[in-house]
C-alpha cells in the first residue's frame, strides 16, 4: 500500500512536545518553592508543646515537670459530623456540640492534653477524621503545693503566673513543629517529621531552682489550712525565711488552688498570693520595727519607762489599748512584750515624722522588696507631709500604713540576724535552655538597719513576749523563740470596721542564733477569736513543732540536715 | 460492500492491535490512579475503581458492537443520531438535568448519571462526516452550511454552559472541515474571526470562568480561591520527581489538597505517584493511540472515513492536551476529563465508541488475503 510517509496530520504531535517539555521542567527540575510548599501543607504544621523547663526546690525535688499527653484534632475534610455523638460522655458536651456541625478548614483542635484514660477511650472509637498528636503537658506533682509561687501555664505552655510567668523566657521550650502525613496504605495517620529535618535530640530545657524547702512548705500549708478553717478566716499567709540570707524557705497562701485542674484557675481570689500581694495594716507586729528605729535614733533609751494608760488623746484622735484596761508604768521592753498601744504611741511621737518616714523606707516599707515573683505589692506608706495629728502615733502601732507579709518577714529577719536587712529571694538559680547560668542568688544585703546592740535588745524583748507577754501560746519547750503578736483592724473606705481583723504572729528561732523566721497572718477570722496571740500564735507553734519533727531544731548539725545538704543544680 | 458481511472472528483478525493495546493500557493506568485518588475519599478508592471497571466492561462491549456494525452504517444514520443527541441535550437542560458546580450537564438515570454532551460529540462527528461529504465545503455557502450543522450542538453546549465541550466541538468541526478539503482560507478565516471575537466573548463569560482565566495568568492572585486548583495540581505534578512517590504514595490527592483528583486532575494524581517516567509513558501511550488513528485516516480511501477520523483524533488530541496542560498550569482550567483515564462512564463510553469507529475504518482498509 502506497501512502505518504509524512502527513501534516502528524503536526499535532508538536503540542505533545510542548507538554513533555513542560513536564521535564516541572518534574525533573522542580521549583524549590513547589517542593517546600508541598511539604508545608501536608496538614498545616502543628506546633505542639515540648518539654518545658523544670522547677526544683532547694533539695532538687521537681515541683513542675512536663509529661506526655494526648491531644486530638479534626481534619474537617475527613470528618463526618454525624459521628460526633459517639464522643458523648467522653468529652464535655459543648466540645461535642462544636464538632457536630460542618467544620471548615483543614485543622480544628478538639481537645488538648487529655489523660491517657480519656485518650484511650477516644482512640478506641476509631473515628474517621479525628487524629491524635502527642504533646507535653505541664504537671505539678505536688498538686496545690506551692501553687501560688509556681503559678501555672496556658494550654500552649506559656507561663501565666508565678515563677512560670516570671521565668517564662528561660522555662519556655519552643513548640516542636509536627508535620502530619498519611501513611500511604490504610487509614492510619501518623505523626512524622519532615524527612530532611533531622529528628532533634531531646531538646535541652531550662530550669529554675527555688529556695523553697518542700517539706517545710508541706507543713506550713497544712497548718495554715487547718488554722484558717478553724477560725473561719477569709485569707491567710505563712512565710518561712532564713534570716541569714533572706532566702524564702516556704511561702503559703490561702485560699489556694490546684494548678493541674484548669477549672480551678477561674477564681481570681484563689490565685492571689497573699504572702506578697495582700496589703494590710500590720498592727502590733510592726511595733518592734518602730521601737528599733526610735532606739537607733536615740528618741528613747533602753532603760526608760512609760506610763501606759488605757487611752490617751493625741492631737485630733485617741489611741486605746487593745485590752480593757491600761498597764500603768511599763519598762520599755514590757511595752513590746505586752504590746502596749499607748506606750508605743508616745514613743512614735518622739521621732520626727521625716526621720521616721526615712527610716521606714530604709527598712523597705512602701516599696518593692525585690522578690522574684510577679504580682508583688509595694505596700502603702504616705509621705510625711501627710502625717498630721495622730498619724505618727498610729504608725507606731502599725496602723495608718499598709504592708505585705513578705515586707514584714524581711524586716523581722533583720532583727533576728543582728540588724542586716536582706532582700527576700525565692529563686536561687536559673539556667536557660543552653545551660547558661542566667541568675544566681545566695543572699543580697540591702543595708544594715540596726546596730547589733539594738537588735539584741529587741530580740530579748521579743523573747520576753513569748515567755511572759502576748505570745505565750507559741511557746515550745526545748527551743527559745523570739516573737511578736499582731492584731490589726481592717480599714475600709477610711474607717475601721468593727469585727474585721488580721491576726498575725511573727518570730524567729533559735533565738541564740536564729535560723528561721516564721510569719503567720490570718485574715478576717470569723469565729470569735481574733487576737494574734489566740489565732496566729497556735498556728506558729504547730508549724514549729512539725518542723522540729523533721529536724529543724536549734542544733546546727541537725539544722543542716533539715535543709538538705545535697543542693542539686538542675541541668 | 463485502466488509459488512464479515463475521466477528474475521473482524478480530484485522483489528489494529496497537490501538487496542494503547487504549487498554491507558484504561488500566486510569484505574490505578482512580483507585489511588479515591483512597483519599474515606477509603472509597475501591468503589470508584470498581464502577470505572464496570464502565470499562460496558465500553468494551460498545466498542465491539460499533466495530461489528461498522462505521458506514452508523454514518448513514448520522443525521438521526445527531438529532437524537440534540434532543438529549435539550432534555438535560430543561427537565432532568442535574446541576454540578454551576452547570447542567447530567441526566440522572438513577443508577448512573449520564452526560449527553459526550454523545453529542460523537453524533457531531458522524453528522459532519456525512454532511461535509455530501456538501463539500469548497464553496463559501457549503462551508457555512457545515458550520451551521456544527453550530446547533455548539450553541446548546455553550448555553449549558460547558465552555470546555464547546471548544471540543469547535476543534472537531475545524478538523473535519479541513479534512473535507476546504480551502485553507476558510478555516483560517474562522480562526481569525474567533480571535477577533475573543474580547467580546469575555463579557459573556460567567464569573467563575473569568476567574479561571485570571488565575491561569497568575494563580497566586487568589491562591485559596480560584487559583487553588492550579497551584495544587502544579504542586502534585511537581512533587512527583523522576520516579514519583509510588502507587498510593501521593499525598496531594490522599490528603485532599488536590480537588477532583479522580476526574479533572487525574493526571496530577498519576504523575505525583509515578513521576516523570510514568507521565512520559502515559503521554507516549496517547501518542501511540493518536498515531494509529491518523494512520487509519491516511489509509482510508473513503473521504467520509477521513473526515470521521479527523474529528475523532482532533477530539482525543484536544482533550489530552487540555487536561494534561491544565494540570501543569500550561492552559486554563476546564472541566474536561483525560480520555480513557479519568473517572467517568460517559466519557469512557463515548471514547470507546469513537475508537470503535476508528477501528472500523482501519478494518475497512485492511486487504483480505484469502
Amino acid at each position: 500500500m502506497k501512502r505518504p510517509f509524512f502527513s501534516p496530520w502528524f503536526l499535532i504531535f508538536i503540542l505533545f512536545g510542548i507538554v513533555i517539555w513542560r513536564l521535564v521542567a516541572l518534574q525533573l527540575f522542580p521549583d524549590a518553592r513547589v517542593e517546600s510548599q508541598s511539604r508545608r501543607q501536608y496538614w498545616s504544621r502543628i506546633p505542639v508543646s515540648t518539654n518545658r523547663g523544670l522547677i526544683y526546690d532547694r533539695n532538687g525535688n521537681a515541683l513542675a515537670v512536663s509529661v506526655p499527653s494526648s491531644s486530638f484534632f479534626i481534619d474537617p475534610a475527613f470528618w463526618d459530623p454525624k459521628e460526633a455523638h459517639r464522643l458523648n460522655g467522653i468529652l464535655p458536651g459543648n466540645t461535642v456540640q462544636n464538632i457536630s456541625k460542618q467544620l471548615s478548614g483543614r485543622f480544628v483542635w478538639v481537645v488538648r492534653k487529655v489523660d491517657e484514660d480519656t485518650a484511650g477511650k477516644i482512640r478506641a472509637l476509631g473515628l474517621e477524621g479525628l487524629f491524635e498528636v502527642e504533646e507535653k503537658k505541664r504537671l505539678y506533682p505536688g498538686g496545690s503545693l506551692l501553687a501560688h509561687v509556681l503559678g501555672f501555664c496556658d494550654i500552649d505552655d506559656r507561663g501565666l503566673a508565678g515563677v512560670e510567668l516570671m521565668w517564662d523566657r528561660e522555662l519556655f521550650s519552643p513548640p516542636s513543629v509536627r508535620v502530619l502525613a498519611k501513611e500511604s496504605s490504610g487509614r492510619m495517620f501518623d505523626v512524622t517529621r519532615v524527612d530532611n529535618e533531622p529528628v532533634e535530640p531531646a531538646a535541652k530545657v531550662g530550669s529554675v531552682t527555688l529556695t523553697i524547702d518542700s517539706r517545710i512548705q508541706f507543713i506550713i500549708e497544712k497548718r495554715l489550712e487547718e488554722g484558717v478553717r478553724a477560725h473561719g478566716a477569709r485569707w491567710g499567709s505563712v512565710i518561712c525565711m532564713d534570716p541569714r540570707t533572706g532566702a524564702v524557705l516556704s511561702m503559703a497562701s490561702w485560699p489556694t488552688f490546684d494548678p493541674n485542674v484548669r477549672a480551678a484557675l477561674k477564681d481570681p481570689a484563689n490565685l492571689m498570693n497573699n504572702s506578697i500581694g495582700r496589703t494590710y495594716e500590720p498592727g502590733s507586729t510592726f511595733k518592734p520595727i518602730v521601737l528599733g528605729i526610735s532606739l537607733e535614733r536615740g528618741a528613747v533609751r533602753p532603760n526608760e519607762s512609760f506610763n501606759c494608760p488605757y487611752r490617751i488623746k493625741i492631737a485630733d484622735g485617741h489611741v486605746t489599748e487593745a485590752g480593757n484596761s491600761g498597764f500603768g508604768v511599763l519598762p520599755l521592753s514590757d511595752i513590746l512584750a505586752k504590746s502596749s498601744n499607748t506606750g508605743m504611741a508616745q514613743i512614735g511621737m518622739r521621732v520626727r515624722a521625716y526621720d521616721m518616714y526615712h527610716s521606714l523606707r530604709e527598712w523597705g516599707f512602701g516599696k518593692s522588696t525585690g522578690i522574684e515573683l510577679p504580682g508583688a505589692e509595694d505596700g502603702l506608706l504616705s509621705s510625711p507631709e501627710q502625717w498630721r495629728g495622730v498619724t505618727p502615733s498610729n504608725i507606731a502601732i502599725g496602723q495608718g500604713l499598709a504592708t505585705t507579709p513578705i515586707h514584714l518577714a524581711a524586716a523581722i529577719a533583720a532583727i533576728a540576724n543582728g540588724g542586716h536587712l536582706f532582700r527576700p529571694y525565692i529563686v536561687s538559680q536559673v539556667l536557660d535552655s543552653s545551660g547558661n547560668l542566667v541568675y544566681n542568688e545566695s543572699g543580697e544585703l540591702v543595708r544594715d538597719v540596726l546596730s547589733p546592740q539594738v537588735a539584741a535588745w529587741l530580740k530579748k524583748a521579743m523573747i520576753d513576749t513569748v515567755l511572759k507577754g502576748t505570745g505565750q501560746a507559741a511557746a515550745v519547750p526545748g527551743v527559745s523563740i523570739a516573737a511578736k503578736t499582731g492584731t490589726a483592724q481592717i480599714a475600709e473606705k477610711g474607717k475601721y470596721i468593727k469585727g474585721k481583723w488580721v491576726a498575725s504572729f511573727t518570730g524567729f528561732w533559735p533565738s541564740e542564733d536564729p535560723r528561721y523566721v516564721l510569719f503567720v497572718a490570718i485574715g478576717e477570722p470569723a469565729k470569735g477569736k481574733y487576737y494574734g496571740g489566740e489565732v496566729a500564735a497556735p498556728i506558729f507553734r504547730s508549724i514549729l513543732e512539725d518542723m522540729m519533727q523533721i529536724g529543724c531544731t536549734r542544733l546546727v548539725e541537725e539544722e543542716e540536715r533539715c535543709r538538705g545538704v545535697a543542693f542539686r543544680t538542675a541541668g | 460492500m463485502e466488509e459488512k458481511n464479515r463475521t466477528l472472528g474475521e473482524l478480530a483478525g484485522r483489528l489494529d492491535r496497537i490501538q487496542i493495546l494503547a487504549a487498554a493500557a491507558l484504561f488500566v493506568l486510569g484505574l490505578l490512579s482512580i483507585y489511588s485518588a479515591g483512597a483519599g475519599f474515606e477509603g472509597k478508592g475501591g468503589s470508584y475503581a470498581g464502577r470505572q471497571l464496570l464502565w470499562g466492561v460496558l465500553s468494551s462491549a460498545a466498542f465491539l458492537v460499533v466495530v461489528r456494525i461498522g462505521y458506514e452504517r452508523l454514518l448513514q444514520e448520522g443525521y438521526a443520531l445527531y438529532g437524537l443527541s440534540l434532543a438529549l441535550l435539550l432534555l438535560s437542560m430543561l427537565a432532568v438535568g442535574m446541576t454540578v458546580k454551576g452547570s447542567q450537564r447530567w441526566i440522572d438515570l438513577g443508577v448512573f448519571r449520564f452526560q449527553p454532551t459526550e454523545f453529542a460529540k460523537i453524533a457531531l462527528i458522524l453528522a459532519l462526516a456525512k454532511h461535509l461529504c455530501r456538501y463539500p465545503p469548497l464553496k463559501f455557502a457549503s462551508f457555512l452550511g457545515g458550520l451551521a450543522v456544527a453550530g446547533l450542538s455548539g450553541a446548546l453546549v455553550v448555553i449549558q454552559p460547558d465552555i470546555g465541550s464547546a471548544m471540543v466541538c469547535g476543534v472537531i468541526t475545524l478538523a473535519a472541515i479541513v479534512a473535507a478539503g476546504a480551502p485553507a482560507r476558510y478555516p483560517a478565516g474562522l480562526l481569525a474571526a474567533g480571535g477577533l471575537l475573543m474580547p467580546f466573548a469575555w463579557g459573556f463569560l460567567r464569573e467563575y470562568q473569568k476567574a479561571r482565566i485570571r488565575v491561569f495568568i497568575d494563580p497566586w492572585s487568589d491562591p485559596l480561591g480560584a487559583g487553588y486548583n492550579v497551584i495544587q495540581s502544579r504542586i502534585a505534578v511537581g512533587s512527583g520527581g523522576l520516579l514519583g512517590a509510588g502507587f498510593m504514595g501521593g499525598s496531594q490527592s490522599k490528603l485532599r489538597f488536590l480537588p477532583e483528583p479522580h476526574t479533572d486532575f487525574i493526571f496530577g494524581v498519576f504523575s505525583e505517584e509515578f513521576g516523570f517516567v510514568g507521565a512520559l509513558i502515559m503521554l507516549i501511550l496517547f501518542g501511540l493511540l493518536l498515531w494509529r488513528l491518523v494512520e487509519a485516516g491516511l489509509r482510508a480511501k473513503d473521504l467520509r472515513a477521513k473526515v470521521l477520523i479527523a474529528g475523532v483524533s482532533a477530539w482525543l488530541w484536544f482533550q489530552v492536551v487540555q487536561s494534561v496542560g491544565m494540570s501543569m498550569g500550561l492552559l486554563p482550567i476546564t472541566g474536561l476529563p483525560l480520555p480513557l483515564v479519568s473517572y467517568g462512564g460517559s466519557s469512557l463510553l463515548s471514547f470507546s465508541i469513537a475508537l470503535g469507529l476508528a477501528q472500523s475504518v482501519y478494518i475497512s482498509t485492511v486487504k483480505s488475503y484469502k
